[in-house]
């Protein structure tokens, strides 16, 4: 089965996208909000995985989330983040008028950060922490 | 919260040509400090816009981010007076959200209205700025002082170009506007109640005729009683619940039977089906029905090998992207060499999938390094997205799953095929027409069966302001090679039509005499002939005349008597699949 990998992808589309995150992280640290946090300040991160996926939980992850890419209501993808250490956010249903749009989910990646769960925006890098929920190692 | 606002700057445009226009985006999320906004000193022209002097932001709440709170920095507000200075522009963020009318609270999706009081004559200058700034075909609008309109909607439909292209069309057909209201509670409206049958409206006053198009898979419409689908393909409507639908006036009656309000509705329709010699009588009940983009998909056995098709109505829902990786998945394993990839009645929606759908039939080699489609913004944006402010990054040939319905980062199977005939009408649309022009774009044969597609390589960004959302094009979609111009559609080989873009194939009537996926079906036939020898059938007229134009009242030629409910009015799941304008779709699935 023909497959090209991701890292090609990303390589050949977004030349500058870690440039534009380093630079972006290193201006703004300073005034980041405090639901997040920069990953130089700590232990290296690793890819993680939520250790429950109760309903409890999966709201708490959503909050998180809308705050994330504020959207009071963001709906998630087909994602299992039991065993997933990523999770996408569906943009907005097309409007009856779209026949053309260029929406497409935003893929969260889910880290484990001395200890604590953080949420880093695959295209921004931008890195939102969850001190309420628990993850795992992938 | 703090409201973030962007930085602006004035850019001045003499003898239609602009300077650089400035969408400096402050994208910082940390950024915590109100940035009072100042008027633009003079940038090249003595442009004065508004100074502005503190609004209130009448947002309500601060749910999900949004800008709630109140600034400073705000506008003048009504009795300001703003000049206007011909080919000058203020930013068009001056004037954002800067109401008339502000609202207040929090719209249907929880978020915040960021509205601030302002004034009519601070959305008329916005419009104008944000046209500037994104309209695809700025330099050809002529630049109009807002202070001389009373209404926002009048101003908005002059700023656009008017210009005619060669084949006698309008070059912008796509320029309107619709309550944001509406716009919200449309997208996020629930599954529709009815039968899952896409009707065709032919007319909607005496002799009415309405005709099916197709079915749902699993839908009411499509339940086998008595050995026939309760609706089969060219079935002719001519009695609702004991009412003459063709002539009948109880309007009332018809249109409660055609669009059911409700799940668990009765209704009994006679019809007639094509080939039969008489009605049949079949009864209905409604129920709540999801769309299936992959409405067929199947194996076709001949002497050269199998032969795939599927039937893709829409782009749009989310579960496309699975659907199509399964059946694509189902094709494969199944060895087909070749593909009839049935779009006739797809009018667009999500480029990414069509992407996804592009790479499917490639396969990796003759995708790999090259570019689905590229967005071209107008002249003075540069490669940024002027709406956005983004990069303006071409879109893919994606080989993975995005997480609209299969986990993202999924690989995608491929068919690997050098060629694809695709089934066409004037209903394929938009991102229809860049699979065609894309997969045109990286030498990939395509061989178009049918009839001139609709001619909409155009997109736009549905933008609110006020409590309108404004609709206006601002990209053309290009393939690899940078080909987008396709306002006239492509048209089959042998087409008499003088304009569009001449691809390979036959051109073919819609058959509504058979079932879609039969390979006696008339554009079905022809593909798989064309695959066979190169040729195409003698050309055959439709068995259904349908309206030459989309129109949202479909009235026949001298009718007085009553019409039922156009179709285009009534099914905001259905209207994407014709842009053209919102009320232009004769169609509708119930």
């Amino acid at each position: 089965m023909p497959n090209r990998s991701q890292q090609d992808r990303h390589a050949k589309w977004t030349p500058l996208l870690g440039t534009v995150i380093l630079s972006f992280a290193s201006a703004c640290a300073s005034s980041l909000p405090s639901s997040s946090l920069a990953p130089s300040s700590s232990p290296r991160p690793e890819p993680a995985r939520l250790a429950d996926t109760s309903a409890e939980t999966m709201e708490a992850v959503k909050a998180h989330l809308s705050d994330a890419v504020g959207r009071a209501d963001v709906r998630l993808g087909p994602e299992d983040m039991a065993t997933s250490s990523s999770v996408s956010v569906l943009p907005p249903p097309l409007s009856s008028k779209e026949d053309r749009s260029v929406a497409v989910p935003l893929v969260f990646d889910l880290e484990l950060q001395g200890g604590t769960c953080v949420l880093v925006n695959r295209k921004t890098g931008e890195r939102t922490r969850m001190g309420d929920i628990d993850c795992v190692p992938a | 919260m703090t409201m973030l606002r962007r930085a602006q700057t004035c850019s001045s445009k003499t003898n239609r040509s602009k300077g650089p226009r400035a969408i400096t985006a402050l994208t910082s999320i940390a950024a915590l400090a109100t940035l009072g906004l100042a008027a633009c000193s003079d940038s090249g022209g003595s442009g004065l816009v508004s100074t502005p002097t503190g609004g209130t932001n009448t947002g309500g709440g601060t749910t999900g981010g949004s800008t709630g709170g109140s600034t400073g920095g705000s506008t003048g507000g009504s009795g300001s007076s703003i000049s206007f200075t011909e080919g000058v522009f203020a930013s068009s963020t001056i004037f954002e959200n800067r109401c008339q009318n502000p609202r207040s609270g929090i719209d249907i999706e929880g978020n915040a209205f960021p509205d601030l009081t302002g004034s009519l004559e601070e959305e008329l200058f916005w419009l104008r700025s944000w046209t500037n700034e994104t309209y695809l075909f700025n330099d050809e609008v002529e630049d109009q002082d807002p202070n001389g309109f009373t209404d926002r909607l009048a101003y908005f439909d002059v700023l656009r170009t008017f210009a005619i292209t060669p084949s006698g069309r309008e070059k912008d057909e796509f320029h309107f506007t619709q309550p944001t209201d509406e716009f919200l509670a449309q997208r996020n409206s629930a599954p529709v109640s009815g039968y899952g049958v896409q009707f065709t409206a032919i007319s909607t006053t005496p002799p009415r005729d309405f005709r099916v198009v197709f079915t749902e898979p699993g839908s009411p419409a499509a339940e086998v009683v008595g050995g026939l689908p309760n609706f089969v393909r060219g079935a002719q409507i001519l009695e609702i619940d004991g009412v003459d639908f063709i002539n009948g006036d109880d309007t009332d009656t018809l249109n409660a039977g055609l669009f059911p309000a409700t799940a668990g509705e009765q209704h009994t329709f006679v019809v007639q089906d094509p080939g039969a010699t008489a009605p049949r009588t079949v009864v209905l009940q409604s129920a709540d029905v999801t769309e299936r983009p992959v409405n067929i998909v199947q194996t076709i056995s001949t002497s050269t090998g199998p032969v795939g098709y599927m039937l893709l109505t829409t782009f749009s829902p989310f579960s496309t992207e699975l659907e199509i990786a399964n059946a694509i998945t189902q094709l494969q394993n199944a060895g087909v060499n070749d593909l009839v990839l049935d779009l006739r009645y797809n009018g667009g929606g999500l480029l990414a999938i069509a992407a996804q759908l592009g790479y499917a039939i490639a396969g990796d080699a003759r995708t790999s390094g090259r570019i689905f489609e590229r967005l071209r913004f107008n002249d003075d944006a540069g490669n940024t997205n002027p709406v956005t402010g983004g990069s303006n990054d071409p879109i893919p040939f994606y080989d993975t799953a995005l997480g609209f319905s299969l986990p993202n980062g999924t690989s995608l199977n491929t068919l690997n095929l050098p060629r694809v005939f695709v089934l066409t009408t004037g209903d394929t649309c938009s991102a229809s027409e860049s699979v065609i022009n894309s997969l045109r774009g990286i030498g990939v044969e395509v061989i178009l069966i049918g009839d001139t597609t609709c001619g909409k390589p155009f997109g736009f960004f549905p933008e609110d302001n006020c409590g309108v959302t404004y609709f206006t094009i601002q990209f053309q979609g290009t393939n690899d090679i940078g080909f987008g111009d396709f306002a006239d559609g492509f048209i089959p080989d042998n087409s008499s039509a003088q304009f569009g873009v001449r691809t390979p194939g036959c051109q073919v009537a819609d058959d509504f005499s058979n079932a879609l996926g039969d390979t006696d079906e008339g554009l079905l036939a022809a593909a798989l002939q064309f695959r066979e020898n190169g040729t195409c059938p003698v050309v055959a007229t439709s068995t259904i005349v349908r309206e030459g134009a989309p129109s949202s009242s479909a009235a026949a030629p001298g009718s007085t008597g009553p019409a039922v409910r156009s179709p285009a009015s009534l099914d905001v799941f259905r209207t994407n699949r014709d842009m053209t304008l919102p009320t232009d779709d004769n169609r509708v699935e119930r």
